[in-house]
């Protein structure tokens, strides 16, 4: 008896659900060649027959295993909006409320990116340790965050804004909101 | 990464926006600010990494503001009566984060001196003109502030210097007052028409929004003239010192007698004159000079008294005096004796 293993590396960015299916096909070699052995009868008593007794009865067998990928479904969302144009200078970006009609991104404003990640309902697995990194571009300055939703820890350092969270399940969601002033 | 900087604006925007690098007033309106993350998250024994994803980005918006500034102490220019070249001198500075061109009106109010505007520049009294200057040691440039007249764009950060040049009415009394009006509102790019704010035009395009003091696109400051003058008075009376009827009696230096009144001949009279300078008085009466002419019938004999004036002369009948400085509040007083012929 043998066991033959098949031993695959998955590739990063294989899909939940995708699957890679393998046909496995065992055929009789003679002993010590790799002549694939034919069916022989007539010898009668005194010669020797070959005879193939697999089920198929013609010397070769066929299986078929299937790898299928269990992995999350992650996506994710960033929106910007004017949470006050601060016009008069006065208005804490950091926690200040959001005004209404504040549209405008002049210098000075207040903008808040939201940033959402979800896990998919139908996701086959959490998500584990999830982390987004957001690097404040040129032309803002980080003010503070706003909110936290979901995620274990939200930091900021030179500007660079750093989520995680230790599993996120199908279905999930965690979302962040990030203020900054407009240069 | 989310190092995405784009811009929207013109060929000829950018190269003035080189011509002018250092805007603390912030990002030119035009300037796209985009921004990604990266998302990773581990599994099958590995950590996958996402970069780039989930861009959001806006558009950065114009920010119109400006100030006036008074560069004149408390607002107020002291002039003197029939001073030339009297300026009232304010800064319009365009906090702004576009170089924007401006109208500037300029409205006489309270206008005690009756100043008239004169945009030919010509100096004439009563009249004043207005001038724009770049910097305070500048090149004045003559400015009609009629109607809708433009600066010229001024940069973000920049300003203007807004001089108002008048000569005083030598009439002009002491604490007489004339205030300036001055408005400032900023223009289209072509200077053709007053800059309205442009609003709704979302995250991806260039919204314009007033953020003047009063939010209107409007920006007034007011100034003033003070005319600062002394407030003079002069008198003159006479009394008879002595009638001297006795003819010996000594004019130049005799002591009055009690009774004495009757203007005769040989009598000994004593005109007093007093120049003053009212308390209330907002400036010293400088250089101050009187002359007077004894009339016929009288003939000059001495100078009794001098009480502060600084020069006395005598040529004949003439008599002059003059003083350098007359404070508020101070009198200077001379008494001349003369005798009735």
């Amino acid at each position: 008896m043998r066991f033959v293993k098949i031993v695959a590396h998955v590739p990063g960015d294989a899909s939940d659900a995708a699957t890679d299916t393998f046909d496995v096909t065992a055929t009789a070699l003679n002993a010590g060649t790799n002549t694939v052995t034919t069916e022989v009868t007539g010898q009668g008593l005194q010669g020797i027959d070959t005879i193939f007794t697999d089920p198929g009865e013609d010397g070769t067998e066929q299986a078929t295993e299937q790898y299928v990928i269990q992995a999350p479904q992650l996506s994710a969302d960033k929106t910007a909006a004017v949470v006050s144009e601060n016009l008069t200078g006065d208005f804490d970006c950091g926690g200040g409320a959001a005004e209404s009609g504040a549209e405008a991104a002049v210098p000075g404003a207040c903008v808040e990116y939201v940033i959402s990640v979800s896990n998919a309902d139908e996701a086959s697995s959490d998500a584990v340790n999830v982390t987004i990194t957001d690097e404040l571009p040129e032309g803002i300055t980080f003010a503070g965050i706003a909110a936290n939703t979901g995620f274990d820890t939200v930091n900021e350092a030179g500007g660079t804004v750093t989520a995680e969270l230790a599993a996120l399940p199908p279905g999930a969601t965690a979302s962040v909101r990030i203020r900054a002033t407009v240069n | 990464m989310p190092r995405d900087t784009r811009f929207l604006l013109s060929a000829a925007a950018i190269l003035s926006a080189l011509a002018q690098p250092a805007l603390a007033a912030g990002a030119p309106p035009g300037e796209i600010v985009s921004n990604d993350m990266t998302l990773s998250y581990d599994t099958g024994g590995d950590t996958i990494t996402q970069e780039a994803v989930a861009e959001a980005s806006f558009t950065v918006d114009q920010r119109l503001s400006f100030t006036f500034a008074s560069l004149d102490e408390g607002g107020t220019v002291n002039v003197e009566p029939g001073a030339a070249a009297q300026e009232i001198r304010l800064i319009l500075t365009n906090t702004g984060n576009a170089a924007v061109p401006f109208d500037i009106d300029v409205a006489a109010v309270a206008d005690q001196l009756g100043l008239t505007l004169d945009p030919a520049v010509g100096g004439e009294e009563g009249t004043y003109s207005v001038f724009l200057l770049d910097e305070p040691g500048g090149t004045p440039v003559a400015y009609d502030p009629s109607g809708v007249v433009s600066t010229g764009p001024i940069p973000a950060d920049g300003s203007r210097i807004i001089a108002i040049r008048a000569t005083i009415p030598r009439s002009a009394g002491d604490g007489a007052l004339t205030s300036f009006e001055v408005s400032a509102v900023p223009l289209t790019p072509n200077g053709s028409g007053t800059q309205g704010a442009v609003r709704g035009q979302g995250l991806g395009a260039v919204d314009i929004v007033y953020a003047d003091e009063g939010e209107d696109g409007v920006v007034q400051s007011e100034t003033s003239y003070q005319v600062l003058a002394p407030q003079l008075t002069a008198a003159k009376d006479v009394v008879v010192v002595s009638e001297n009827r006795s003819g010996d009696f000594s004019c130049s230096g005799g002591t009055p007698e009690p009774e004495a009144e009757a203007f005769i001949p040989g009598a000994c009279i004593e005109y007093t004159i007093t120049l003053s300078n009212a308390p209330e008085a907002s400036s010293p009466a400088t250089f101050l000079q009187f002359n007077d002419t004894l009339p016929e019938g009288v003939t000059f004999d001495s100078v009794a008294v001098n009480n502060g004036f600084d020069e006395l002369d005598v040529e004949g009948a003439m008599i002059s005096g003059a003083i350098a400085t007359l404070a508020p509040g101070n009198s200077a007083f001379v008494r001349i004796r003369a005798t009735v012929d």
